[in-house]
C-alpha cells in the first residue's frame, strides 16, 4: 500500500502547478517535483540529498534562508511576497516575455509538517506570479499615466480660470470708462446721427459688460472662488430689482412680465440677494428672449416652510419657442444652448443656465425644466433660505372694516388679471375681473344699479380700444362726483409716462408692474387714505425706498479715491454733474490726508492703488475717532465674490462695482449721505451759484456750450476759464520761441493740448484756429502756411484772454466792493433796489454806486447785463439823466421778464 | 493609553477567563517580545525603521471585542489570519480598519499607487507583512507554553469585523467541532505601526492584533501561564 502511494504521490507532485520542495530536518532535498525541474533547469537527480543552501548558495542568510530555519525549529510558517523578497528563488518562467529567459516572479510559501515521529520537515511551495506582475506594471504605469494626464488637465483648467478670473480686474477697468464716457456723452450737447452712435456704443458696452460677466462667473464658479453671501434681504426688492432690469426689454418686446408671490411667502430672508436676483434675471431674460407673444410669469411659492428656513419654489413661465426633450437634455451644460442655431437666432453665450444651476446648487436648490415645442417653457427652481427675522409679514391684514372691501379689476391679460385678483383676495377683498373697458363700466353701473358700488378700480392703462385713461374719463362723465370709486391707473410700462398720459384725468394712484403684495396693500391704503396703517419697511439690504433718497445733491461733499485717470474724469463728472462738490485724492495716502483738512459727506475710494491701497487707507480713517461715522464706499474693478467682504472688513461700508452703473452708484450714495444737511447744502449751494454766475457770452466763447461741456458744473467751469487764462497767457510767445527754435515737437504739443482745452471750454474760434494749426505743424511741412495760422490762432487766442482777463477782473472788482456790504444788508429786493437807486441817481448820491455794484450781482449774466453795464457807465460819467432812464428801462424789462 | 482602563470591569467578570494581574502582565512581556521581534523583521524587509508599539491590551469576550474594534466599521474589512491547531488551538488576526492594509504597504513600499483598490500584488506583501508581525506574536506566545502547537499557512482575509471575529467562521474546517456553548473569549492588542516615507514623513497606522480562543483553550492558557508563573 505504502509503495503505489508514495508512486502516486510523487506522480501528483510531478504534474502539480506549484514548485515543491521538501526538506529533512537537516535542510536537504528529499523531494523536488517536475515543475520545479522546469523551473530551475535542474533534475532531481541533481538535487535530491543535497542541502538546499548548497544547490543554492545564493539564497544563504536571506528570508528564504531564515523562513526554512524558522519552520524547522519552530513550525511557524512564512509567506514570503514578490515584492518583499528581493532575492527569490533563481528560476525561469515558463511564459515568454519579453526579455528572454526571464526570472520568474514568485510567491514563495514555507511551512512544517511533521512525520508519524513528530520529526519536523520543511515544505516549500512556489507560485509562478510572473504574469501577474507583468499585468499589474502595465496597469500601473498606465494608472499613473492617466493621473499625470489628469492632473496636467486640471492644472490646466485651473489656470484658465484663474486667468479669466483675475482678468475681471483688467476687463472692468476700460469697460467703465467706455460705459462711464458714453453716458456722460449722451448728456451733452448732439446731433441725432452722433446721439444714435453713442447710444449704440453704449447699449452694445452694456451688453458686452454682461457676456464678460458670464464668463467671468462661469470662471469663477469653475475655480471655485464663487461664495454665496448671507445677508438678510427682503424678497420683494430682489423681484423688483429684477421687474426693473427685465421689464425694459420685454416692454420692447411688447410682452409683459407678471409677477406673483403666493400668500404665505416668507420676505424677510438670509442669502444673497444679488445671486438670487441673478438666476431670476437670467431665466426671465431668456423667457423675453424666446418668446414672441404672450406672457411671461413669475411665480414664487413655498416649497416647504419650517421654523428657520424656507425652500421657496420659483417658476418662471413663457409662452415662446419651447424646446424638444432633446434640447431639454442639454440645457444646463456649458457653452450649450438648445440647439447651435438657435445662437445665431438668439445670441448669447449659453453660460447663463449654468451658471444659474451652480447658483442654484450653492443655495441648496435645484432646477428643472418643462418644456413644450410651440407651446412654451416652465423653469422651475428651489431655493433654501434661513428666515431673517420672524415678523411673519410686512404689512398687517386690513382692519375689519376693509374686508370685503368691493374691488374692480379691468385688464385685458388674463394672467395679471388673475394675479391682481389672488392679491386681493389674499387681502380678503370681495374682486370681480373684467377684461376691458367697457366691461368695467357696464359692470360698475350694475353694481351701482345694485346699490353695491365698488370702492376701488384698478384699470390696466393698455387695453385695447377703451385703454385706461379713456375709462376713467368716461367714469368721471356717467356716474355722479360722490359715486366715483378710487382709481389706479396700472401700468407695465414706466411710471412717468403713465402719470403723463394720465395728467388731469383724476387717477388716485399709479402703479407700475411687477405688483408685489406689500405695494399693492400699500397703494390700497393710501388711496383710501390710510397710509399710516402700511408697515413701513424696517432697513435692510435693500434701502431704496427706504427713506426718501436725496434728489437734490448739490452741496454734496465727497472725496474721490482713484488712482487711474480716465476713472477719476468719469466719477468726477457723474458727481459734480449732479452739483456734488468733488475732490480728489489719487491714493489712499492722499485720501488720509484729505479728509483731516476737509470735512467730507461721503468717500469713494478704489482698492488697488498704488502707496497706499484702499483697504490700508480705510483702515487709516477709521482708526480715528471721529471718523467712525463717514460713509466710505468702495468702488472696485475687483468684482469678485469675497470682495464686498473685504471692503466691509476692512471697515468699509458698502461697495460698488466698477464699471459703475449711474442709477447703482446714486441709491448707493443715497443710502449714505443723509437728508440731514440738505438745508445746510442749500444755502450753501445758493450761495455759490451766485458766486459762480457765469456770463451768458465772453469774448470768443460760447458759455452756454461750455457749461454743457462740463455738464452744468458752473464752479468747474470758472475753475477752467481761469485756469486757461493763467496758463495760456504767454502762449502766443512760447508758440513763437518753439516754431522759431524749429522745436515743431513741443510746438506741436502745445497746440494740441490748446486745441483741447478751447474745445472744452467752447471757445470754438480759437479751436478752430489751433486744430487748422496742428494739422500743419503735425505734419511738419507747408512751412509757409504756418505764420498765417500763427497769425490767425494769436487773434483769436487773444481775444478769448483779453475777454477773460476782463471778466475775472469785473469779478475781483464785484467781490472786493460787494463783500462788506453782503453781509450787512445783502441783496436788496430788485423792485427795491432799483426804486432806491433812481431816488439816489435823483439826488445825485454817491451811494448810487454802492447799489450798482449789488444791481451787477443780480444780473451779473443774462439779458439785462448789458443794459446794468450802460448804466454804471452812465452814473460814473455822472449822465443821470440817461441813467434815470436806463433804470427805467431795467424795471419794464423785468416787470414784462414776471408778467412773461 | 493606560492598560488600566482596558481591563474588564470586574463586576463584569465571569473568574474563569480573568486572568490575575500578574498573569496578565506576563502576557503583555511575551507580546512585548514578539512585538520587537516583530519590528526588527519588518524593518529589515523594507530597508526602512519600521516601529511598532503596543498602546492596549484587552481581554474581551466576542460581543464586546466586536464593540470595542469595529463600532462604526461598517464596510468589509481587511485581516491577515493565521490559525494554530494543537492542544491549544485558536486564530491569530492582524486586522487593518479602513484602508490601513493599503496605506500600510504604500508607505512601506514607497508606492504613490493612486489606485483605490487593493491589487493583487500588494494583497501578498500585506500577506507577507502580516505573516511576519503574527509570526514574532506566534513565536513569543507560544515559546514559552509547554504545549504543542501547529499552524496553518497565513491567508489574506476580507469580511465584516463579525464574520472576522467569529471563531467557527475560522476553525469550522477543523476536524474536532468546538465543543457546544463554548463560548470565545479574544485577546485584543491594539497596535501602531510607524514608518516614514522617503520626505521622512512620517506614518503612523493602527492595527489590531486579535488572539481568538475557545473557553476550553483558554482554561488551557490559563493554567500554562500559572505554571510559567510558578516557575520563576
Amino acid at each position: 500500500m505504502a509503495e503505489w502511494d508514495a508512486t502516486l504521490l510523487q506522480r501528483a507532485l510531478d504534474v502539480s502547478a506549484v514548485g515543491t520542495i521538501l526538506l529533512d530536518p537537516e535542510q536537504r532535498i528529499i523531494v523536488w517535483n517536475g515543475w520545479m525541474e522546469r523551473g530551475s533547469r535542474l533534475l532531481a537527480g541533481e538535487v535530491l540529498e543535497r542541502p538546499l543552501f548548497a544547490v543554492f548558495p545564493e539564497l544563504a542568510e536571506t528570508r528564504i534562508a531564515r523562513a526554512v530555519e524558522s519552520a524547522l525549529n519552530s513550525g511557524l510558517p512564512t509567506t514570503l511576497s514578490h515584492r518583499l523578497t528581493p532575492t527569490p528563488f533563481p528560476l525561469y518562467t515558463a511564459s515568454e516575455q519579453n526579455d528572454t529567459a526571464s526570472r520568474m516572479s514568485q510567491l514563495v510559501m514555507i511551512k512544517a509538517i511533521r512525520d508519524c515521529e513528530g520529526q519536523r520537515y520543511c515544505l516549500i511551495q512556489i507560485q509562478d506570479i510572473t504574469n501577474t506582475v507583468t499585468r499589474e506594471q502595465v496597469l500601473r504605469s498606465q494608472a499613473l499615466q492617466l493621473q499625470a494626464a489628469k492632473e496636467a488637465a486640471q492644472e490646466a483648467n485651473q489656470a484658465k480660470s484663474d486667468f479669466l478670473a483675475n482678468m475681471s480686474h483688467e476687463i472692468r477697468t476700460p469697460m467703465n470708462a467706455i460705459i462711464g464716457m458714453s453716458h456722460l456723452a449722451l448728456k451733452t450737447e448732439l446731433s441725432a446721427k452722433q446721439r444714435d452712435y453713442l447710444s449704440k456704443v453704449h447699449a452694445s458696452a452694456q451688453s458686452l459688460l454682461g457676456i464678460i460677466n458670464d464668463i467671468l462667473d462661469f470662471s469663477k464658479i469653475e475655480a471655485g472662488k464663487l461664495t454665496m453671501e448671507s445677508v438678510p434681504f427682503h424678497l420683494d426688492d430682489v423681484l423688483h430689482n429684477v421687474a426693473n432690469l427685465v421689464s425694459l426689454r420685454a416692454e420692447e418686446a411688447g410682452l409683459e412680465v407678471n409677477f406673483h408671490v403666493e400668500r404665505g411667502v416668507p420676505l424677510n430672508l438670509l442669502g444673497d440677494a444679488l445671486r438670487l436676483g441673478q438666476v431670476l434675471i437670467n431665466l426671465t431674460n431668456n423667457a423675453v428672449k424666446f418668446t414672441r407673444r404672450g406672457n411671461i410669469t413669475v411665480l414664487v411659492g413655498v416649497e416647504e416652510l419650517q421654523e428657520l428656513q424656507v425652500v421657496l419654489h420659483f417658476q418662471v413661465q413663457d409662452s415662446g419657442i419651447g424646446m424638444t426633450p432633446e434640447q431639454v437634455g442639454r440645457l444646463f451644460t456649458a457653452f450649450t444652448q438648445a440647439d447651435s442655431s438657435t445662437t445665431r437666432r438668439f445670441g448669447g453665450t449659453g453660460l447663463g443656465l449654468t451658471i444659474s444651476k451652480r447658483l442654484v446648487e450653492m443655495m441648496q436648490g435645484r432646477i428643472w425644466v418643462e418644456s413644450w415645442p410651440g407651446v412654451g417653457s416652465h423653469f422651475h427652481f428651489t431655493a433654501t433660505f434661513p428666515r431673517a427675522n420672524r415678523e411673519r409679514r410686512r404689512f398687517r391684514l386690513p382692519s375689519k372694516d376693509l374686508v370685503g372691501l368691493r374691488v374692480l379689476v379691468a385688464d385685458d391679460n388674463p394672467v395679471s388679471r388673475e394675479i391682481l385678483q389672488k392679491s386681493f383676495e389674499s387681502f380678503s377683498f370681495q374682486v370681480t375681473c373684467v377684461s376691458s373697458g367697457e366691461e368695467a363700466l357696464f359692470e360698475m353701473e350694475r353694481a351701482l344699479a345694485q346699490s353695491r358700488p365698488y370702492q376701488l378700480v384698478f384699470l390696466d392703462w393698455q387695453m385695447g380700444e377703451m385703454d385706461g385713461i379713456r375709462t376713467t374719463r368716461e367714469i368721471n362723465r356717467r356716474f355722479p362726483e360722490t359715486r366715483i370709486p378710487k382709481i389706479v391707473m396700472v401700468t407695465a410700462y414706466s411710471r412717468e409716462d403713465v402719470m403723463v398720459a394720465a395728467q388731469g384725468v383724476g387717477v388716485s394712484g399709479f402703479l407700475t408692474k411687477p405688483v408685489s403684495l406689500s405695494i399693492l396693500f400699500e397703494m390700497v391704503l393710501s388711496v383710501l387714505g390710510r397710509e399710516g396703517e402700511g408697515h413701513k419697511r424696517s432697513g435692510g439690504v435693500s434701502g431704496l425706498r427706504q427713506e426718501e433718497p436725496i434728489r437734490d445733491w448739490r452741496g454734496i461733499r465727497v472725496l474721490l479715491v482713484e488712482d487711474n485717470e480716465i476713472n477719476q474724469q468719469v466719477a468726477y463728472e457723474l458727481l459734480s454733474g449732479e452739483g456734488m462738490e468733488v475732490q480728489i485724492a489719487a491714493d489712499g495716502q492722499q485720501a488720509v490726508a484729505a479728509v483731516q483738512e476737509t470735512e467730507f459727506d461721503v468717500v469713494l475710494m478704489d482698492v488697488q492703488m498704488p502707496v497706499m491701497d484702499g483697504y490700508a487707507a480705510t483702515r487709516a480713517i477709521r482708526s480715528e475717532e471721529r471718523f467712525s461715522g463717514l460713509p466710505i464706499i468702495a468702488m472696485t474693478a475687483n468684482a469678485m465674490a469675497g470682495d464686498r467682504e473685504k471692503c466691509i472688513q476692512a471697515g468699509m461700508n458698502d461697495h460698488i462695482g466698477k464699471p459703475v452703473h449711474p442709477p447703482h452708484l446714486f441709491a448707493t450714495l443715497a443710502r449714505y449721505c443723509r437728508v440731514r444737511n440738505r438745508q445746510e447744502s442749500r444755502s450753501v449751494v445758493r450761495e455759490e451759484e451766485e458766486e459762480v454766475a457765469i456770463p451768458d457770452t465772453l469774448p470768443g466763447i460760447d458759455t452756454g456750450v461750455g457749461l454743457r461741456n462740463l455738464n452744468g458744473n458752473r464752479k468747474l467751469y470758472r475753475k477752467i476759464l481761469g485756469d486757461v487764462l493763467s496758463r495760456y497767457r504767454d502762449c502766443s510767445e512760447r508758440l513763437q520761441e518753439l516754431v522759431t527754435e524749429g522745436k515743431a515737437e513741443e510746438a506741436h504739443r502745445l497746440v494740441h493740448t490748446l486745441k483741447a482745452v478751447a474745445g472744452t471750454v467752447a471757445a470754438q474760434g480759437l479751436q478752430r484756429a489751433a486744430q487748422e494749426l496742428e494739422a500743419v505743424v503735425w505734419l511738419q511741412k507747408r512751412q509757409e502756411e504756418w505764420p498765417p495760422l500763427f497769425v490767425c490762432l494769436q487773434e483769436e487766442l487773444s481775444l478769448v484772454l483779453h475777454g477773460l482777463a476782463a471778466w475775472q477782473q469785473s469779478m475781483a472788482d464785484a467781490a472786493r466792493q460787494g463783500e462788506p456790504e453782503s453781509t450787512e444788508q445783502d441783496l436788496l429786493p430788485l423792485p427795491e433796489l432799483l426804486n432806491r437807486l433812481s431816488r439816489l441817481i435823483e439826488e445825485g448820491d454817491s451811494d448810487a454806486r454802492d447799489l450798482l455794484e449789488q444791481l451787477r450781482r443780480h444780473f451779473a449774466s443774462g439779458r439785462f447785463a448789458g443794459e446794468v453795464e450802460r448804466l454804471a457807465a452812465q452814473v460814473d460819467e455822472y449822465e443821470f439823466e440817461e441813467a434815470l432812464l436806463s433804470v427805467q428801462r431795467l424795471r419794464e424789462g423785468l416787470q414784462q421778464g414776471l408778467a412773461g | 493609553m493606560n492598560d488600566q482602563e482596558l481591563r474588564l470591569p470586574s463586576a463584569e467578570g465571569q473568574s474563569v477567563f480573568l486572568l490575575t494581574e500578574m498573569e496578565e502582565d506576563a502576557l503583555k512581556e511575551f507580546f512585548n517580545m514578539g512585538l520587537g521581534m516583530a519590528a526588527a523583521s519588518l524593518s529589515r524587509m523594507v530597508n526602512n525603521e519600521v516601529l511598532l508599539s503596543l498602546p492596549k491590551l484587552r481581554i474581551a469576550s466576542y460581543e464586546e471585542a466586536t464593540h470595542l474594534l469595529l463600532s462604526g466599521q461598517e464596510e468589509r474589512l481587511v485581516a491577515i489570519r493565521q490559525n494554530f491547531t494543537g492542544e491549544l488551538s485558536g486564530t491569530a488576526l492582524l486586522i487593518f480598519p479602513g484602508a490601513g492594509g493599503l496605506e500600510l504597504v504604500r508607505t512601506l513600499l514607497h508606492e504613490q499607487m493612486p489606485l483605490e483598490v487593493l491589487m493583487e500584488l500588494e494583497q501578498e506583501t500585506l500577506l507577507d507583512v502580516g505573516n511576519v508581525v503574527l509570526n514574532a506574536f506566534l513565536e513569543s506566545f507560544t515559546q514559552m507554553m509547554s504545549v504543542q502547537f501547529e499552524f496553518e499557512s497565513a491567508e489574506f482575509l476580507r469580511g465584516s469585523g463579525q464574520f472576522l471575529l467569529d471563531l467557527e467562521s475560522h476553525l469550522a474546517a477543523q476536524r474536532q467541532a468546538l465543543p457546544v456553548g463554548d463560548g470565545e473569549r479574544a485577546f485584543v492588542l491594539m497596535m501602531d505601526f510607524k514608518t516614514h516615507d522617503e520626505e521622512r514623513k512620517q506614518h503612523t497606522l493602527s492595527g489590531f492584533v486579535v488572539l481568538l480562543f475557545s473557553q476550553a483553550s483558554m482554561e488551557i492558557l490559563k493554567r500554562e501561564l500559572t505554571v510559567i508563573l510558578g516557575a520563576f
